[in-house]
């Protein structure tokens, strides 16, 4: 029993009148969320590989990440105090968005289908594969012995067009393919180079890849003087209609 | 080819979270003392319990009402400290979200509050509004048991003193 029965019920009284829109709290919950576990699950990977490069490759392909690490988000830190997540009516994502249809451990033979060729584990620290429900799903493998990611969750262009060098297209179907510049890692990391593409649906989706020029992303010699994909090749990996249901 | 585990995963947090967020607010106002904070306090406790929420190993909560309570307090403290204990945001506008006969009365409560040091803040907000038990709160905030009375005694000593009469005097229902 509380020695101050009044503190509580003053307490009681003058916050239970405070009205707040709970869509919208919740809505930016799960959206932070799903950003900070996004970061989570790609720095246990690319971040783990550390390639200065590479990381920022995922950096860019990730529009939530790069908003957090610039704005040096952490936890524990409550973000840009005064402006809360936008309306629920804002930031929901389509209605109509799809589900996917591929799980990450499917991704390599949509690759080949493609692109065939000699598909092997890429090393444990990449994580080879993320299946993050119908959130996020990423696979790291080698494709002909040169790592290469290709994954797809939830992002928007409009956090990412605009910003940097990046080149934005828009296609006919309304969604945006985006073409990040391709990466070198530093020197003395082995210097290897990633080249990325991203394709953002209208339903709030990115599919993206990244072809490396090595095995791995650090600590071992390149393979080959660029990238074994070509930038037309990964769009055509992105722009696969096996992506959804 | 997301299995159902994981939807209904989602829905579930979803429910809880729907189902919180408002006593999670109104902690959250008593801590920040305004609204935008307090609604960015609550988005990112919801973020925090989100992760652990759908953490495949390890990510059982015995109690997710008390752990995200105790996530918000935690985050506001953190905040806190990375801001330094001088800063305090000045709010332009007034609270559009207060629109009660209790608003002058939660003006002054906010202002006691904002005498306050923030661990006797954390402290006061628990005890009183949560009812949180004292080893909780002092397993929460990292200090003893007997300091978080004592900063009870203080802080509600100090808001007595904001009001400038006993809280005693005050006409509750």
């Amino acid at each position: 029993m509380h020695e101050d029965t009044n503190t509580i019920a003053l307490l009681d009284r003058v916050t239970s009148g405070l009205v707040t829109d709970v869509d919208r709290l919740v809505e930016g919950g799960v959206r932070r969320g799903r950003i900070r576990r996004r970061r989570r699950r790609i720095g246990t990977t690319l971040a783990a590989a550390a390639v200065v490069g590479i990381i920022g490759v995922a950096a860019s392909l990730a529009p939530g990440l790069q908003g957090e690490s610039s704005t040096g988000t952490d936890a524990g830190q409550v973000a840009d105090p005064g402006k809360p997540e936008p309306s629920a009516k804002e930031q929901k994502a389509p209605a109509s968005a799809r589900d996917l249809n591929v799980r990450a451990d499917q991704i390599p033979e949509l690759v080949t289908d493609l692109f065939p060729g000699a598909i092997s584990l890429a090393s444990e620290r990449t994580g080879r594969f993320i299946d993050d429900g119908p959130e996020t799903q990423v696979a790291h493998f080698l494709w002909n012995g040169f790592l290469t990611t290709v994954g797809a969750w939830r992002a928007s262009a409009g956090d990412v067009c605009g910003k940097g060098k990046v080149e934005c297209r828009m296609l006919p179907d309304g969604s945006t393919l985006v073409r990040w510049p391709d990466v070198t890692g530093p020197e003395v990391d082995g210097a290897v180079t990633g080249r990325g593409i991203s394709l953002f649906t209208t339903d709030g989706w990115e599919i993206f890849t990244v072809s490396y020029n090595a095995a791995d992303g650090k600590d071992v010699p390149t393979l080959a003087e660029e990238p074994p994909f070509a930038v037309a090749q990964l769009e055509q990996i992105v722009t696969r209609d096996v992506w959804f249901r | 080819m997301v299995t159902d585990q994981r939807v209904r995963g989602g829905d579930e947090f979803e429910i809880f979270a729907r189902a919180r967020s408002q006593q999670l607010y109104r902690s959250a106002w008593l801590l920040c003392g305004n609204i935008h904070e307090a609604e960015d306090l609550v988005q990112e406790t919801l973020a925090k319990v989100y992760v652990r929420w759908r953490r495949r190993f390890g990510g059982q909560i015995d109690n997710p009402a008390a752990y995200a309570q105790t996530v918000l307090v935690r985050a506001w403290i953190d905040t806190h400290r990375r801001r330094g204990s001088r800063e305090r945001p000045v709010e332009a506008v007034p609270d559009e979200g207060v629109h009660d006969a209790d608003a002058e009365l939660r003006l002054a409560l906010r202002n006691a509050l904002d005498a306050l040091e923030p661990l006797d803040r954390a402290v006061l907000v628990r005890r009183y509004l949560d009812d949180a038990p004292v080893a909780d709160v002092a397993a929460e905030l990292g200090i003893s048991s007997g300091a978080v009375r004592n900063r009870s005694m203080r802080a509600l000593e100090r808001v007595r003193t904001g009001f400038g009469a006993s809280l005693s005097d005050l006409r509750l229902p």
